[in-house]
Protein backbone atom coordinates (compact mmCIF):
# COMPACT_ATOMS: atom_id res chain seq x y z
CA UNK A 1 0.00 0.00 0.00
CA UNK A 2 1.47 3.51 -1.08
CA UNK A 3 -0.86 4.95 1.68
CA UNK A 4 2.20 5.86 3.88
CA UNK A 5 4.28 7.98 0.61
CA UNK A 6 0.98 9.68 -0.56
CA UNK A 7 0.63 10.67 3.62
CA UNK A 8 4.32 11.96 3.53
CA UNK A 9 3.84 14.19 0.21
CA UNK A 10 0.44 15.77 1.98
CA UNK A 11 2.45 16.73 4.84
CA UNK A 12 5.34 17.99 2.98
CA UNK A 13 2.79 20.15 0.91
CA UNK A 14 1.34 21.41 3.89
CA UNK A 15 4.63 22.53 5.30
CA UNK A 16 5.96 24.27 2.34
CA UNK A 17 2.65 26.34 1.98
CA UNK A 18 3.02 26.85 5.80
CA UNK A 19 6.84 28.10 5.49
CA UNK A 20 5.65 29.99 2.17
CA UNK A 21 3.46 32.11 3.97
CA UNK A 22 5.37 33.14 7.50
CA UNK A 23 2.16 30.87 9.21
CA UNK A 24 3.70 29.35 12.25
CA UNK A 25 0.59 26.76 12.47
CA UNK A 26 -1.72 24.56 9.72
CA UNK A 27 -4.78 24.26 11.61
CA UNK A 28 -6.82 22.14 8.79
CA UNK A 29 -6.12 20.49 5.67
CA UNK A 30 -8.79 19.32 3.38
CA UNK A 31 -7.91 16.38 0.75
CA UNK A 32 -10.22 15.52 -1.56
CA UNK A 33 -10.02 11.81 -2.37
CA UNK A 34 -11.50 10.80 -5.68
CA UNK A 35 -13.08 7.12 -5.34
CA UNK A 36 -11.27 5.20 -8.41
CA UNK A 37 -7.72 5.73 -6.29
CA UNK A 38 -8.95 3.00 -4.42
CA UNK A 39 -6.91 4.93 -1.50
CA UNK A 40 -7.54 3.20 2.06
CA UNK A 41 -9.19 5.81 3.67
CA UNK A 42 -8.14 4.55 7.06
CA UNK A 43 -4.53 3.84 6.09
CA UNK A 44 -4.18 7.32 4.90
CA UNK A 45 -5.66 9.23 8.03
CA UNK A 46 -2.96 7.00 10.13
CA UNK A 47 -0.53 7.77 8.13
CA UNK A 48 -0.90 11.59 8.12
CA UNK A 49 -1.39 11.48 11.76
CA UNK A 50 1.29 9.58 12.29
CA UNK A 51 3.81 11.84 10.29
CA UNK A 52 2.08 15.06 10.77
CA UNK A 53 4.49 15.23 14.45
CA UNK A 54 7.77 14.88 12.49
CA UNK A 55 6.99 19.25 11.82
CA UNK A 56 6.37 21.38 14.70
CA UNK A 57 3.77 24.00 12.62
CA UNK A 58 1.92 20.43 11.72
CA UNK A 59 2.21 18.59 15.26
CA UNK A 60 -1.77 19.82 16.12
CA UNK A 61 -3.22 19.75 12.21
CA UNK A 62 -6.47 17.96 11.82
CA UNK A 63 -6.60 16.18 8.43
CA UNK A 64 -9.82 16.26 7.02
CA UNK A 65 -10.71 13.49 4.06
CA UNK A 66 -13.41 14.04 1.48
CA UNK A 67 -14.83 11.58 -0.27
CA UNK A 68 -15.44 12.49 -3.90
CA UNK A 69 -17.78 10.28 -6.11
CA UNK A 70 -17.40 9.82 -9.66
CA UNK A 71 -18.69 12.47 -12.04
CA UNK A 72 -19.00 12.14 -15.69
CA UNK A 73 -19.21 13.65 -18.71
CA UNK A 74 -21.54 12.29 -21.53
CA UNK A 75 -20.45 13.35 -25.33
CA UNK A 76 -23.65 11.90 -26.55
CA UNK A 77 -26.34 14.08 -24.69
CA UNK A 78 -23.90 16.15 -22.92
CA UNK A 79 -25.04 15.64 -19.42
CA UNK A 80 -22.86 15.78 -16.39
CA UNK A 81 -24.09 12.84 -14.09
CA UNK A 82 -22.84 11.63 -10.79
CA UNK A 83 -22.41 7.37 -11.06
CA UNK A 84 -21.24 4.65 -9.48
CA UNK A 85 -17.43 4.18 -9.26
CA UNK A 86 -16.83 1.76 -12.03
CA UNK A 87 -20.13 1.81 -13.86
CA UNK A 88 -18.70 4.26 -16.61
CA UNK A 89 -22.47 5.03 -18.42
CA UNK A 90 -24.14 8.14 -18.52
CA UNK A 91 -26.65 8.63 -15.88
CA UNK A 92 -29.11 10.43 -17.72
CA UNK A 93 -28.85 8.55 -20.99
CA UNK A 94 -27.31 5.00 -20.37
CA UNK A 95 -24.61 6.09 -22.93
CA UNK A 96 -21.00 4.55 -22.50
CA UNK A 97 -19.90 7.26 -24.26
CA UNK A 98 -18.81 8.76 -21.01
CA UNK A 99 -15.57 11.01 -19.91
CA UNK A 100 -14.57 10.43 -16.07
CA UNK A 101 -14.65 14.59 -14.83
CA UNK A 102 -14.30 14.11 -11.31
CA UNK A 103 -13.32 11.49 -8.72
CA UNK A 104 -10.05 10.43 -10.52
CA UNK A 105 -7.85 12.36 -8.12
CA UNK A 106 -6.06 13.05 -4.91
CA UNK A 107 -6.22 17.07 -4.51
CA UNK A 108 -5.26 19.17 -0.89
CA UNK A 109 -8.05 21.45 -1.65
CA UNK A 110 -7.60 24.08 1.26
CA UNK A 111 -5.75 24.83 4.52
CA UNK A 112 -6.14 27.02 7.03
CA UNK A 113 -3.30 28.23 9.13
CA UNK A 114 -2.21 30.58 11.91
CA UNK A 115 0.62 33.15 11.20
CA UNK A 116 1.81 36.48 11.07
CA UNK A 117 -0.95 37.68 9.06
CA UNK A 118 0.37 40.72 8.10
CA UNK A 119 3.10 38.84 6.55
CA UNK A 120 0.95 36.43 5.59
CA UNK A 121 -0.65 38.71 4.00
CA UNK A 122 1.55 40.67 1.97
CA UNK A 123 2.74 37.60 0.68
CA UNK A 124 -0.07 37.29 -1.82
CA UNK A 125 -3.34 35.69 -2.86
CA UNK A 126 -5.86 33.00 -1.88
CA UNK A 127 -6.49 34.65 1.67
CA UNK A 128 -9.84 35.70 2.67
CA UNK B 1 -6.85 32.34 7.74
CA UNK B 2 -7.83 30.07 5.36
CA UNK B 3 -6.60 29.11 1.59
CA UNK B 4 -8.02 27.40 -1.20
CA UNK B 5 -5.09 25.25 -2.77
CA UNK B 6 -6.55 22.60 -5.27
CA UNK B 7 -2.70 21.05 -5.41
CA UNK B 8 -2.68 17.57 -7.08
CA UNK B 9 -0.90 15.16 -4.96
CA UNK B 10 0.41 12.98 -7.86
CA UNK B 11 1.79 16.40 -9.55
CA UNK B 12 5.71 16.02 -8.50
CA UNK B 13 5.48 12.45 -10.20
CA UNK B 14 3.90 13.45 -13.43
CA UNK B 15 5.94 15.94 -14.25
CA UNK B 16 8.60 13.78 -14.47
CA UNK B 17 6.61 11.47 -16.57
CA UNK B 18 5.53 14.36 -18.67
CA UNK B 19 9.21 15.45 -19.37
CA UNK B 20 10.04 11.49 -19.93
CA UNK B 21 6.82 11.20 -21.92
CA UNK B 22 8.38 14.02 -24.92
CA UNK B 23 11.94 12.57 -24.97
CA UNK B 24 10.53 8.90 -25.77
CA UNK B 25 7.96 10.39 -28.22
CA UNK B 26 10.69 12.89 -29.82
CA UNK B 27 12.74 9.35 -30.40
CA UNK B 28 9.61 7.44 -31.09
CA UNK B 29 10.74 5.20 -28.59
CA UNK B 30 7.51 2.82 -27.31
CA UNK B 31 7.48 2.34 -23.55
CA UNK B 32 5.37 -0.54 -22.17
CA UNK B 33 4.91 -0.83 -18.22
CA UNK B 34 4.17 -4.37 -17.35
CA UNK B 35 1.54 -4.73 -13.85
CA UNK B 36 0.54 -7.67 -12.16
CA UNK B 37 -0.31 -9.41 -9.03
CA UNK B 38 3.20 -11.03 -7.66
CA UNK B 39 3.99 -13.96 -9.21
CA UNK B 40 1.82 -13.58 -12.16
CA UNK B 41 4.12 -14.61 -14.71
CA UNK B 42 5.87 -10.61 -15.96
CA UNK B 43 9.35 -12.10 -16.11
CA UNK B 44 8.37 -15.40 -17.56
CA UNK B 45 6.54 -13.73 -20.28
CA UNK B 46 9.30 -11.29 -20.66
CA UNK B 47 11.83 -14.09 -21.24
CA UNK B 48 10.25 -15.45 -24.07
CA UNK B 49 9.38 -12.11 -25.41
CA UNK B 50 13.06 -10.95 -25.12
CA UNK B 51 13.69 -14.42 -27.10
CA UNK B 52 11.39 -13.48 -29.89
CA UNK B 53 12.39 -10.29 -30.45
CA UNK B 54 16.10 -10.60 -30.69
CA UNK B 55 17.30 -8.98 -33.83
CA UNK B 56 13.63 -7.82 -34.46
CA UNK B 57 13.70 -5.20 -32.32
CA UNK B 58 16.10 -2.80 -30.19
CA UNK B 59 15.02 -3.08 -26.83
CA UNK B 60 15.67 -2.10 -22.87
CA UNK B 61 14.25 -3.63 -20.07
CA UNK B 62 14.06 -1.83 -16.60
CA UNK B 63 12.42 -4.20 -13.30
CA UNK B 64 11.34 -3.34 -10.39
CA UNK B 65 11.65 -5.41 -7.03
CA UNK B 66 11.64 -4.72 -3.29
CA UNK B 67 14.36 -6.50 -3.07
CA UNK B 68 16.82 -8.80 -4.90
CA UNK B 69 17.80 -8.89 -8.46
CA UNK B 70 16.78 -12.48 -9.16
CA UNK B 71 14.23 -10.85 -11.97
CA UNK B 72 17.27 -9.03 -13.66
CA UNK B 73 19.61 -11.99 -13.99
CA UNK B 74 16.81 -14.05 -15.77
CA UNK B 75 16.21 -11.57 -17.85
CA UNK B 76 19.65 -10.75 -18.95
CA UNK B 77 21.54 -12.91 -21.65
CA UNK B 78 19.35 -12.30 -24.63
CA UNK B 79 21.46 -9.36 -25.94
CA UNK B 80 19.49 -6.59 -24.62
CA UNK B 81 20.57 -4.41 -21.24
CA UNK B 82 18.58 -4.89 -18.63
CA UNK B 83 18.89 -3.12 -14.93
CA UNK B 84 17.07 -3.57 -11.86
CA UNK B 85 15.96 -1.15 -9.40
CA UNK B 86 15.51 -1.93 -6.00
CA UNK B 87 12.60 -0.11 -4.51
CA UNK B 88 13.56 -0.49 -0.89
CA UNK B 89 10.34 -0.68 0.06
CA UNK B 90 7.98 1.33 -2.18
CA UNK B 91 5.19 -1.15 -3.66
CA UNK B 92 5.24 0.47 -6.84
CA UNK B 93 7.64 2.47 -9.42
CA UNK B 94 7.35 6.34 -9.72
CA UNK B 95 8.54 8.33 -12.74
CA UNK B 96 11.58 9.32 -10.85
CA UNK B 97 13.27 5.87 -10.56
CA UNK B 98 12.49 5.96 -14.31
CA UNK B 99 14.34 8.95 -14.97
CA UNK B 100 17.40 7.92 -12.36
CA UNK B 101 17.62 4.60 -14.02
CA UNK B 102 16.80 4.61 -17.82
CA UNK B 103 20.18 5.98 -19.04
CA UNK B 104 21.61 3.05 -17.42
CA UNK B 105 19.84 1.00 -19.99
CA UNK B 106 19.69 3.37 -23.16
CA UNK B 107 21.33 3.09 -26.52
CA UNK B 108 20.76 5.50 -29.18
CA UNK B 109 19.22 3.05 -31.85
CA UNK B 110 16.67 2.25 -28.88
CA UNK B 111 13.11 1.34 -29.87
CA UNK B 112 11.83 -0.02 -27.31
CA UNK B 113 11.57 0.21 -23.55
CA UNK B 114 9.87 -2.41 -21.44
CA UNK B 115 8.92 -2.01 -18.06
CA UNK B 116 8.08 -4.63 -15.40
CA UNK B 117 6.38 -3.43 -12.20
CA UNK B 118 6.67 -4.57 -8.73
CA UNK B 119 4.13 -6.83 -8.53
CA UNK B 120 1.06 -5.03 -7.12
CA UNK B 121 -2.37 -4.67 -8.35
CA UNK B 122 -3.44 -1.41 -6.99
CA UNK B 123 -0.55 1.04 -6.76
CA UNK B 124 1.10 0.73 -9.66
CA UNK B 125 -2.26 1.92 -11.51
CA UNK B 126 -2.04 5.15 -9.59
CA UNK B 127 1.61 6.24 -11.30
CA UNK B 128 2.31 7.62 -14.56
CA UNK B 129 6.08 6.70 -15.71
CA UNK B 130 5.50 8.13 -18.90
CA UNK B 131 4.34 4.97 -20.99
CA UNK B 132 2.30 4.51 -23.81
CA UNK B 133 0.86 1.87 -22.51
CA UNK B 134 -0.02 -0.21 -19.24
CA UNK B 135 -0.30 -3.80 -19.64
CA UNK B 136 -2.05 -5.93 -16.61
CA UNK B 137 -1.53 -9.74 -16.89
CA UNK B 138 -3.77 -12.06 -14.63
CA UNK B 139 -3.09 -15.58 -14.42
CA UNK B 140 -5.75 -18.47 -14.90
CA UNK B 141 -4.98 -19.10 -10.84
CA UNK B 142 -5.78 -15.87 -10.13
CA UNK B 143 -9.77 -16.03 -10.24
CA UNK B 144 -11.99 -14.94 -12.49
CA UNK B 145 -13.14 -11.64 -10.14
CA UNK B 146 -9.78 -10.01 -10.63
CA UNK B 147 -10.77 -7.65 -12.91
CA UNK B 148 -13.60 -6.67 -10.47
CA UNK B 149 -11.60 -6.76 -7.41
CA UNK B 150 -8.78 -4.41 -8.98
CA UNK B 151 -10.96 -2.43 -11.67
CA UNK B 152 -8.27 0.67 -11.22
CA UNK B 153 -5.43 -0.94 -13.37
CA UNK B 154 -7.58 -2.92 -15.63
CA UNK B 155 -9.32 0.54 -16.47
CA UNK B 156 -6.01 2.07 -17.11
CA UNK B 157 -4.40 -0.60 -19.12
CA UNK B 158 -3.97 -0.70 -22.83
CA UNK B 159 -3.97 -4.96 -23.31
CA UNK B 160 -4.69 -7.44 -21.38
CA UNK B 161 -2.62 -10.34 -20.79
CA UNK B 162 -3.95 -14.00 -19.27
CA UNK B 163 -1.11 -16.15 -18.21
CA UNK B 164 -0.04 -19.52 -17.57
CA UNK B 165 -2.46 -20.73 -19.99
CA UNK B 166 -1.20 -24.28 -20.53
CA UNK B 167 -2.60 -24.62 -16.71
CA UNK B 168 -6.26 -24.63 -17.63
CA UNK B 169 -6.97 -28.55 -18.19
CA UNK B 170 -5.84 -28.74 -13.99
CA UNK B 171 -8.36 -25.87 -12.91
CA UNK B 172 -12.08 -24.71 -13.25
CA UNK B 173 -11.08 -21.73 -14.60
CA UNK B 174 -13.89 -19.90 -17.00
CA UNK B 175 -12.10 -17.83 -19.21
CA UNK B 176 -15.42 -16.51 -20.74
CA UNK B 177 -16.51 -15.20 -17.48
CA UNK B 178 -12.89 -13.63 -17.12
CA UNK B 179 -13.81 -12.35 -20.28
CA UNK B 180 -16.79 -10.51 -19.53
CA UNK B 181 -15.47 -9.14 -16.25
CA UNK B 182 -12.79 -7.60 -18.06
CA UNK B 183 -14.96 -5.92 -20.37
CA UNK B 184 -17.57 -4.73 -17.72
CA UNK B 185 -14.79 -2.38 -16.50
CA UNK B 186 -12.81 -1.59 -19.96
CA UNK B 187 -14.84 -2.46 -23.17
CA UNK B 188 -12.86 -3.44 -25.91
CA UNK B 189 -9.80 -4.07 -24.10
CA UNK B 190 -7.70 -6.25 -26.46
CA UNK B 191 -6.81 -9.25 -24.59
CA UNK B 192 -4.06 -12.22 -25.12
CA UNK B 193 -4.05 -15.09 -23.71
CA UNK B 194 -0.79 -16.89 -23.31
CA UNK B 195 1.60 -20.00 -21.56
CA UNK B 196 5.15 -18.90 -21.09
CA UNK B 197 5.77 -22.44 -20.46
CA UNK B 198 4.79 -23.75 -24.03
CA UNK B 199 5.09 -20.44 -26.33
CA UNK B 200 1.46 -20.57 -27.00
CA UNK B 201 0.22 -17.07 -27.87
CA UNK B 202 3.37 -15.78 -27.59
CA UNK B 203 3.52 -14.33 -30.90
CA UNK B 204 0.32 -12.82 -31.20
CA UNK B 205 1.50 -10.68 -28.13
CA UNK B 206 4.73 -10.08 -29.91
CA UNK B 207 3.46 -8.87 -32.52
CA UNK B 208 1.30 -6.34 -30.89
CA UNK B 209 4.28 -5.04 -28.93
CA UNK B 210 6.18 -4.69 -32.21
CA UNK B 211 3.85 -2.90 -33.97
CA UNK B 212 4.32 -0.01 -30.60
CA UNK B 213 7.43 1.63 -32.06
CA UNK B 214 6.08 1.67 -35.67
CA UNK B 215 2.75 3.68 -34.16
CA UNK B 216 5.02 6.05 -32.72
CA UNK B 217 7.36 6.68 -35.59
CA UNK B 218 4.04 7.34 -37.55
CA UNK B 219 2.93 9.93 -34.71
CA UNK B 220 6.27 11.53 -34.86
N1 LIG C 1 2.83 -23.38 -15.76
C1 LIG C 1 3.25 -22.13 -15.95
N2 LIG C 1 3.96 -21.51 -14.99
C2 LIG C 1 4.36 -20.23 -15.21
C3 LIG C 1 4.07 -19.55 -16.42
N3 LIG C 1 4.57 -18.29 -16.32
C4 LIG C 1 5.18 -18.22 -15.13
N4 LIG C 1 5.06 -19.39 -14.45
C5 LIG C 1 5.60 -19.68 -13.12
O1 LIG C 1 5.04 -18.78 -12.16
C6 LIG C 1 6.04 -18.40 -11.20
C7 LIG C 1 6.16 -16.89 -11.15
O2 LIG C 1 6.57 -16.39 -12.42
P1 LIG C 1 7.34 -15.03 -12.59
O3 LIG C 1 7.55 -14.82 -14.04
O4 LIG C 1 8.53 -14.98 -11.71
O5 LIG C 1 6.25 -14.00 -12.04
P2 LIG C 1 6.39 -12.42 -11.82
O6 LIG C 1 5.07 -11.83 -12.13
O7 LIG C 1 7.56 -11.90 -12.55
O8 LIG C 1 6.66 -12.35 -10.24
P3 LIG C 1 7.16 -11.08 -9.37
O9 LIG C 1 8.21 -10.36 -10.16
O10 LIG C 1 7.68 -11.69 -8.12
O11 LIG C 1 5.94 -10.25 -9.13
C8 LIG C 1 7.33 -19.09 -11.62
O12 LIG C 1 7.48 -20.23 -10.86
C9 LIG C 1 7.09 -19.41 -13.08
O13 LIG C 1 7.78 -20.56 -13.51
C10 LIG C 1 3.31 -20.25 -17.41
O14 LIG C 1 3.01 -19.75 -18.48
N5 LIG C 1 2.94 -21.54 -17.13
MG1 LIG D 1 9.19 -10.77 -11.85
ZN1 LIG E 1 -25.77 10.89 -21.92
Amino acid sequence: MHEVGLASQIVGMAVREAERRNAFEVVTVTVTVGRLLQIERDSLQFGLDVLKGEHPCTEKTRFVLVDEPVQVHCSWCEATTIVDAWRFVCGACGSGAVAVTRGDDLIVSEMEVRGNENIAGTAGHGSE
Amino acid sequence: MKISLEQRVMAANDEIAAALRRQWDERAVAVVNLVSSPGSGKTALLERTLEQLRGLCAVAVLVGDIQTENDARRLSGYGFRVKQILTSGACHLEASMIAKHFPRVDTQDLQLLLIENVGNLVCPSAYDLGEDAKVVLVSVTEGEDKPLKYPGIFRRAQAAVVTKIDLLPYLDFNLEELRRNIAEIHADLPVFLVSSRTGDGISAWVDWLLGRPAVKVQQR
